[in-house]
């Protein structure tokens, strides 16, 4: 929203306040509000300048008494012909170089007008978060400030007759860099207003106080050449001379934003996310809620300059374009330009009435329910970009390694669903084979690729740390050390902190008013398992038989909420981070490591707080009872799945230890025949793990994880837990309570598969209930072939929905149910010190034990909406990330040893396979071209999936169907393109 | 204040005399001074508030909203009228609303709602409150004069989209700051009080207890237009009267009307 | 999340005030002598009210007479204008003004000498003709700014405010986009004394907040009287004056 003032009438309240009403229209859903608002301007609006002596006599202390702190410093940075200068930004450089802003080496004494502040926050959100940290953040180095021209009277500008809202704000910031100037006039500070827009540099010109383009305020800097490299690329021509850019090609404009309104509203043009295909990069797909499956949107021009990801508005193309989704597989990488396969024939939308449009939809849906057929689509407006910052590398054919200055070269994608970026850079050559950062900065549509500038070179290609760095970055994975501000929230003892020995001591109570609620269970027999050489060990467990018969088991949680309290930086950034991320060779941990392997870790013989549910169980292990509490817990041993497992074998053992872990195992095993019997679905992924050699850290082989019946043991009481805390923080905050849920698949997920079953192997997944689904799952068996079973799993889990995190406002009762687990309602409670929803978790329980009271940030839907919403996209990253990694080290492994492995067919193309090799859990395409030397001859049949060629080798034809098992050789190699490593099948 | 029937006869007379002589001393077609501010509610488009010697106060907004006319095919105009301690349905409520809207019914000699069409498609509707804070005689005259302040100082968003939106809809999307005038004129309503062969404009509430009937006069754009009707002030004096007093009003009115009208203009 | 900064790191808010600042607070008396006993009108930053007392005068209905003291009767008429959107409905007969009516007359009853006027109704008429929140609050102020004109005896000031909680920070009189986006408390005040004669909170609030907010209430409260008695003795001159001049 715009601001603006009425014209006239400034009232003054008392001595240095005076009010004002700020008048405006808001233009929404074709409606038109008329909008008045206080405004009130004052002067007491410091320049927070250590070279001022008057504003220090101003400034009033805020609600916490505590005074503004004077940031910009007295002798700021000198720079040739001008001096001493702070800078002042205009919106357009914030929006477009916020990466410069952040580069430790340029932009000191930055002065950040409150308008510009506002303008940042309309356009940009992330943007503007990154603005406020910097501010924030940088009072020691890059000293960042805020300065709010708007609420000050000596700055405030009020809008003009016939003056745009833009013109306004432009002369709010000359204003700002006017009254600056004048103000620090003794100090001989100067004033550089850094902008872009040409118009303002112009108005300003008259002015005092300097004014410079980017480009131009850049030269000016002693590091310049260094500082230029990172210089956002913008479809300015004056330094876009070459011929790429001046060629025929344009995209359509984007429609106006009435048209997308009316568009939208009357239901001729939909909105929706898109999602480019993994196998064709000029292939999207839309789902939009009124559609039973997504629209397609084939071809460049049609997809229109929309990333995926990015929210897009789409109009239907007319019947006669409709398409079958592509069979063909197409990647950026190799996309050539100039033999483009989709026919961009534009259509002039426009000349088409919205009443035949809704028509169109019409037919639309009918025809995706019936047949093969499927409506297309073009984006007219991308609303929301999902940029950020992507990994890549130059491609070198791009790169004139003979001139050395500054040259446009293209960077390649990791994500090869996307296209590739233009930059400019002198450092091409030297950049030839790194993993570089890019950041994306328009797309006009007179260039058929984006533009954007360098950002940082993380080092070469297939160097470990420059992969992993690649991996966090493509995931966006926060990895970088935790804060100075985040360690100051630790204990101060460090790892000398132990929990009381007397809890009922005064000293102990003085410092932890809280303590007196602790309950006392050093007594328990309490042992943790975990896989080997865990150091985070969240959870631990006793069991005991209990007089009547029945069993007392108690699992013990990390009591982490003791020391990550809500609202503090720690908890802010535990928040951000939502989860730690596992990789082969790295851990990135949510919280810092003195919490999570030491303080909160339940190490064995020492006093650890925890947070405890205890069960009383009967002898099937129904709940008769549950209990909650806070605790101090002192662990007696800390099992390995093996170790525990041999321990409860062991028949010589019969100490109580030993006794209890029994018990557990045997309640375990009854738990989870309960949950089968109930529903619960056990579907498979094609996990493996990488074994690094402990001397090299080179990995050495990679091996399909086992599981023991100790695994299982674990598992089953932490869903008890799990489910036990969900009911509970559900009854006490009915609206806030922190959950997870997952949906059952929509049978649409399910057609190909089913269809491939049936059609292949006369067998089919049922749906009705998630018992059918997992009984139908059980009956998929091939006799001959014990694999196939789990080769159906691994392709329906691939067909279920993602379980979510949600809070309990956000859906019905009914709604909560866990598909895959066959359970009501669910949490997750069970490790806090790597998930953020189980810090949730353990505040909302301790708010509903009565333990302290819950903070207002998760009793407000909002901001439990906002946790939600984040820790669901972290954690489907931190996912992905993993298997990233898995997937880079599996491609180090095959390098030294090429193999001839057996794989299954799980897709067949028109223009190849796609074969899933089980050994090393990795699936890659081959293509048609490296099946037959005649692609013409090949033959695909799309009814009974199957692929017909002449063999490269015999010349004979073969068939391959869906389900085959074949023989692939298999090995790695390096892209040279993309200079990414792929596994590389060839059929055997 | 009520009147004994010795000062109601003594009134009757003095009213009915020729000329007419007005307890306060006006002339027949002389009105009582009245005090307008406008637009002192920045929350509305338009907004006016009038308060009469006697007292009696009326506060008017005037709020607008984007329609689709093609659905919502109802009068662009709608006026609501809330009196201070009488319920909404009560007979002088809905009397004086049933009234006013004919008034300001959309005609395209008196009031002229073609301004407020925006596109083929959307217009913009307003809405008329009305509020009487008190009020000792009919207020419609005075509602009337404080409608037209009010709509002649409103103010509407400006549309910066396209007119013709019929075959590719477009929603109307506004200018973020600039108002534009509407200029729209609503009718004047005058009420007569008819004491024997005398026609006196803004009868007082004392008036009002011995008038024979009372006559109201929609005047719009230089002339005398309807509704035009003749109301009964009190149940005592009321009676029939003659015909030729009802040319004689009108003309009162043509006579009148733009001083008032440019009273309330300046 | 918040469209909004509603609270800056510099401390300002949305409008540009500190966390401890009033709105703009103008109030005069005696608006509607014709009309009523006893009149006000209030704008409380935009919020703008004309308050009527008529009475003490004999009550219309039989129900209404208590022959130990007056009956008081409050009606609060938000009119469908006041909003930035027209409402539809007029607001009459809604539960939230229905309370808001009975908060009132609990809140005066308390504080106006009711039994020195029995057999008589206090009849109070609020017109609310423009609101941007912490409505409650000014509608308190304006009735005993208006019962005051109207000679109606009482024992002190009642004055009113609200304060909205962001985060830990309490802030001082909200306006609407601040009432909606947290919670908020309304406090009335009796006199210069800490009695709280009204304390209304339809959020929730952290009881461990709850005392700073009381404070910084109490004190805008008091803030509040300061600022109405300056008016009335302003307003009292000037018709001491006017007297003393014939």
């Amino acid at each position: 929203m715009s601001v603006s003032a009425v014209s006239g009438g400034r009232k003054r309240l008392s001595e240095g306040l005076t009010v004002t009403q700020k008048v405006f229209v808001r233009s929404r859903n074709g409606g038109a509000t008329k909008i008045v608002r206080e405004h009130y301007l004052r002067n007491d609006i410091p320049c927070l300048s250590r070279s001022c002596s008057i504003c220090p006599t101003i400034v009033v202390p805020d609600a916490k008494n505590e005074l503004p702190k004077f940031v910009l410093s007295e002798s700021p940075q000198d720079l040739k012909n001008i001096g001493k200068h702070y800078t002042v930004l205009d919106t357009n450089i914030v929006l477009q170089a916020i990466d410069l802003l952040e580069n430790p080496n340029c932009f000191f004494d930055v002065i950040v007008p409150q308008i510009v502040l506002d303008e940042v926050r309309n356009k940009s959100y992330p943007v503007y978060t990154r603005l406020r940290n910097l501010c924030r953040d940088s009072d020691g180095k890059k000293r960042f400030i805020v300065f709010h021209n708007e609420f000050s009277e000596a700055t405030f500008v009020e809008r003009l007759k016939d003056e745009s809202i833009n013109d306004r704000n432009d002369r709010a910031i000359r204003k700002t860099c006017e009254w600056y100037l004048d103000h620090l006039a003794k100090s001989e500070i100067k004033i550089i207003l850094v902008s872009n827009d040409r118009l303002n540099r112009i108005s300003a010109s008259d002015e005092k106080f300097i004014t410079k383009s980017l480009y131009e305020y850049v030269e000016l800097l002693p590091n310049s050449d260094e500082v230029k490299e990172s210089m956002p690329n913008l479809d300015s021509s004056q330094y876009n001379k070459d011929a790429e850019s001046i060629n025929e090609f344009s995209y359509p404009e984007f429609y106006p934003t009435s048209r997308i309104m009316g568009g939208l509203k009357n239901g001729s043009l939909f909105q929706g996310n898109i999602q480019i295909s993994e196998y064709n990069f000029l292939e999207g797909s839309v789902n939009i809620p009124s559609f039973s499956r997504p629209v397609l949107v084939v071809g460049q021009k049609n997809l229109n300059r929309a990333f995926n990801g990015d929210q897009v508005i789409v109009e239907l193309l007319p019947e006669s374009q409709w398409k079958a989704p592509s069979t063909v597989a197409l990647d950026a990488e190799h996309y050539d330009v100039n033999d483009n396969p989709e026919n961009d024939n534009e259509v002039d939308a426009n000349l088409i009435a919205d009443s035949q449009r809704r028509l169109l939809a019409e037919n639309a849906i009918t025809a995706q329910k019936s047949n093969k057929v499927q409506p297309t689509a073009r984006v007219v407006a991308i609303p929301r970009r999902s940029w950020r910052q992507y990994v890549g590398q130059i491609a070198p054919n791009s790169v004139d390694t003979q001139t050395g200055g500054t040259q446009n070269v293209f960077v390649i994608l990791m994500d090869k669903c996307l296209p590739k970026i233009r930059i400019r850079t002198r450092r091409a050559t030297e950049l030839l084979s790194k993993r570089i950062v890019v950041s994306i900065d328009s797309w006009p549509s007179n260039h058929k690729f984006p533009l954007g500038h360098f950002v940082r070179n993380l080092g070469g290609v297939e160097e470990a740390q420059a992969e992993t760095e690649a991996l966090l970055l493509e995931h966006d994975v926060e990895y970088r050390p935790f804060s100075k501000k985040v360690l100051e929230c630790l204990p101060e003892e460090g790892h000398d902190w132990k929990a009381p020995v007397d809890l009922k001591s005064q000293d102990a109570i003085a410092k932890d008013p809280l303590l007196q609620k602790r309950v006392d269970l050093r007594d328990k027999l309490i042992c943790s398992i975990d896989p080997p050489g865990c150091v985070d060990i969240d959870d631990a467990l006793h069991a005991k038989k209990l007089p009547n018969g029945h069993f007392e088991v108690g699992v013990h949680i990390a009591d982490v909420t003791h020391f990550v309290k809500a609202g503090t930086p720690l908890d802010a950034e535990g928040a951000s981070r939502g989860t730690s991320v596992y990789l082969v060779d790295k851990r990135i941990d949510m919280l810092p490591m003195l919490l999570g392997t030491d303080l909160c870790s339940l190490k064995p013989y020492v006093d650890r707080f925890a947070f405890s549910v205890i069960w009383e169980l009967d002898e099937n292990a129904d709940i008769v009872k549950v209990d909650f509490s806070k605790s101090v817990i002192r662990s007696r041993e800390a099992f390995s799945y093996e170790q525990a497992q041999l321990r409860i074998d062991d028949k010589n053992q019969t100490d109580e230890l030993t006794l209890g872990m029994r018990a557990l195992l045997d309640l375990s095993i009854k738990l989870k025949q309960k949950r089968l019997d109930a529903g619960a679905l056990n579907l498979a992924s094609p996990e493996v793990k990488v074994h690094m050699d402990s001397e090299t850290s080179d990995p050495g082989e990679v091996e399909i994880k086992k599981l023991l019946a100790t695994n299982s043991l674990v598992e089953e009481f932490m869903l008890l837990a799990n489910i036990s805390v969900a009911r509970k923080i559900y009854d006490s905050f009915p609206q806030t309570a922190m959950l997870r849920r997952h949906a059952a698949p929509p049978s649409t997920n399910f057609e190909i598969l089913n269809e491939m079953l049936q059609k292949r192997k006369g067998l089919s997944i049922s749906l009705e209930s998630s018992k059918a689904l997992a009984d139908s799952l059980d009956r998929c068996v091939d006799k001959k072939d014990p694999y196939f079973n789990t080769l159906v799993r691994i392709m329906s889990t691939r067909c279920m929905m993602a379980a979510q995190y949600f809070y309990s406002g956000a859906y019905s009762y009914s709604d909560f149910r866990h598909y895959g687990l066959a359970v009501d309602i669910y949490t997750h409670f069970t490790s806090p010190i790597r998930r953020y929803c189980d810090v949730v978790a353990h505040r909302q329980l301790a708010g509903a034990i009565g333990y302290e009271p819950l903070d207002l940030s998760h009793r407000d839907k909002n901001k439990m909406e906002m946790i939600c919403k984040n820790i669901n996209r972290r954690h489907r990253n931190a996912q992905f990330a993993g298997r990233a990694s898995i997937e880079y080290y599996v491609g180090q492994v095959m390098r030294n040893n090429e193999s001839v492995e057996t794989g299954y067919v799980i897709k067949v193309l028109n223009n190849g396979i796609v074969v899933i090799v089980p050994k090393f859990g990795v699936e890659g395409l081959i293509r048609l071209e490296n099946l037959t030397k005649d692609t013409s001859s090949a033959n695909f049949d799309e009814v009974d999936f199957k692929l017909t060629f002449t063999q490269i080798d015999t010349g004979k034809q073969r068939e391959i169907h869906v389900f085959d098992k074949v023989e692939v050789q298999l090995k790695s190699v390096l892209d040279p393109v993309t200079s990414k490593r792929k596994a590389e099948l060839l059929l055997k | 204040m009520s009147l004994s029937v010795a000062e109601k006869s003594y009134l009757y007379d003095s009213l009915s005399a020729f000329p007419a002589i007005r307890p306060d001393g006006r002339k027949p077609y002389q009105f009582r001074p009245i005090e307008i501010s406008t637009d002192f509610l920045p929350n509305s488009n338009g907004s006016s508030r009038i308060i009469a010697s006697d007292g009696s106060e009326c506060i008017v907004s005037v709020k607008s909203k984007v329609i689709d006319h093609t659905i919502d095919n109802d009068d662009l105009i709608k006026v609501e009228v809330d009196i201070a301690g009488q319920r909404d349905d009560s007979a002088v409520v809905e009397s004086i609303n049933s009234l006013l809207s004919k008034v300001l019914k959309p005609n395209a000699d008196t009031l002229d709602t073609s301004k407020l069409q925006l596109t083929k498609k959307y217009s913009f509707k307003l809405y008329v409150d009305v509020l009487v804070l008190s009020s000792y005689s009919n207020p419609i005259s005075l509602i009337s004069f404080a409608i037209y302040s009010a709509l002649s100082t409103t103010t509407l968003p400006k549309l910066v989209s396209g007119f013709d939106d019929l075959e590719v809809e477009e929603l109307p999307t506004f200018h973020d700051y600039d108002l534009v005038n509407l200029e729209l004129k609503s009718p004047l309503v005058f009420l007569l009080a008819l004491v024997g062969d005398n026609l006196l404009i803004d009868p007082a509430s004392n008036e009002y207890e011995v008038a024979n009937n009372g006559l109201i006069v929609t005047w719009c754009n230089g002339k005398v237009t309807g509704p035009i009707r003749t109301i009964s002030l009190n149940n005592f004096y009321s009676k029939g009267f003659d015909a030729s007093l009802l040319g004689k009003g009108i003309k009162l009115v043509e006579e009148h009307a733009n001083d008032v009208l440019q009273a309330l203009e300046s | 999340m918040s469209r909004f900064e509603l609270y800056s790191p510099e401390g300002l808010r949305l409008d540009g005030r500190r966390w401890n600042e009033l709105r703009r607070f103008e109030c005069s008396i005696n608006t509607h002598a014709h009309a009523s006993d006893g009149s006000s009108y209030l704008e409380q930053g935009n919020n703008k009210i004309v308050t009527l007392v008529k009475g003490p005068q004999e009550p219309i209905l039989r129900s209404q007479l208590d022959a130990t003291k007056a009956s008081l009767n409050i009606t609060v008429n938000i009119t469908k204008f006041s909003k930035m959107e027209r409402s539809k409905s007029s607001h009459k007969n809604e539960r939230r003004v229905l309370e808001m009516q009975t908060a009132l007359v609990r809140t005066f009853e308390k504080n106006v000498m009711l039994h020195l006027y029995p057999r008589t109704l206090i009849d109070i008429e609020i017109h609310v003709l423009q609101q941007d929140g912490g409505i409650l609050g000014s509608l308190i102020n304006s009735i005993t700014l208006a019962l005051i004109d109207s000679g109606i005896a009482m024992y002190d000031y009642v004055s009113a405010i609200s304060i909205g909680l962001y985060d830990t920070t309490p802030l001082l009189d909200v306006n609407t986009l601040e009432e909606n986006a947290m919670s908020t408390v309304t406090l009335g005040v009796i006199g210069k004394s800490e009695k709280l004669s009204l304390l209304s909170v339809e959020d929730k609030i952290p009881l461990d907040r709850l005392e700073s907010v009381l404070a910084i209430g109490i004190a805008g409260a008091h803030r509040v009287r300061e600022l109405m008695d300056n008016e009335l003795r302003k307003h009292a001159a000037h018709r001491v004056a006017k007297s003393s001049a014939k």
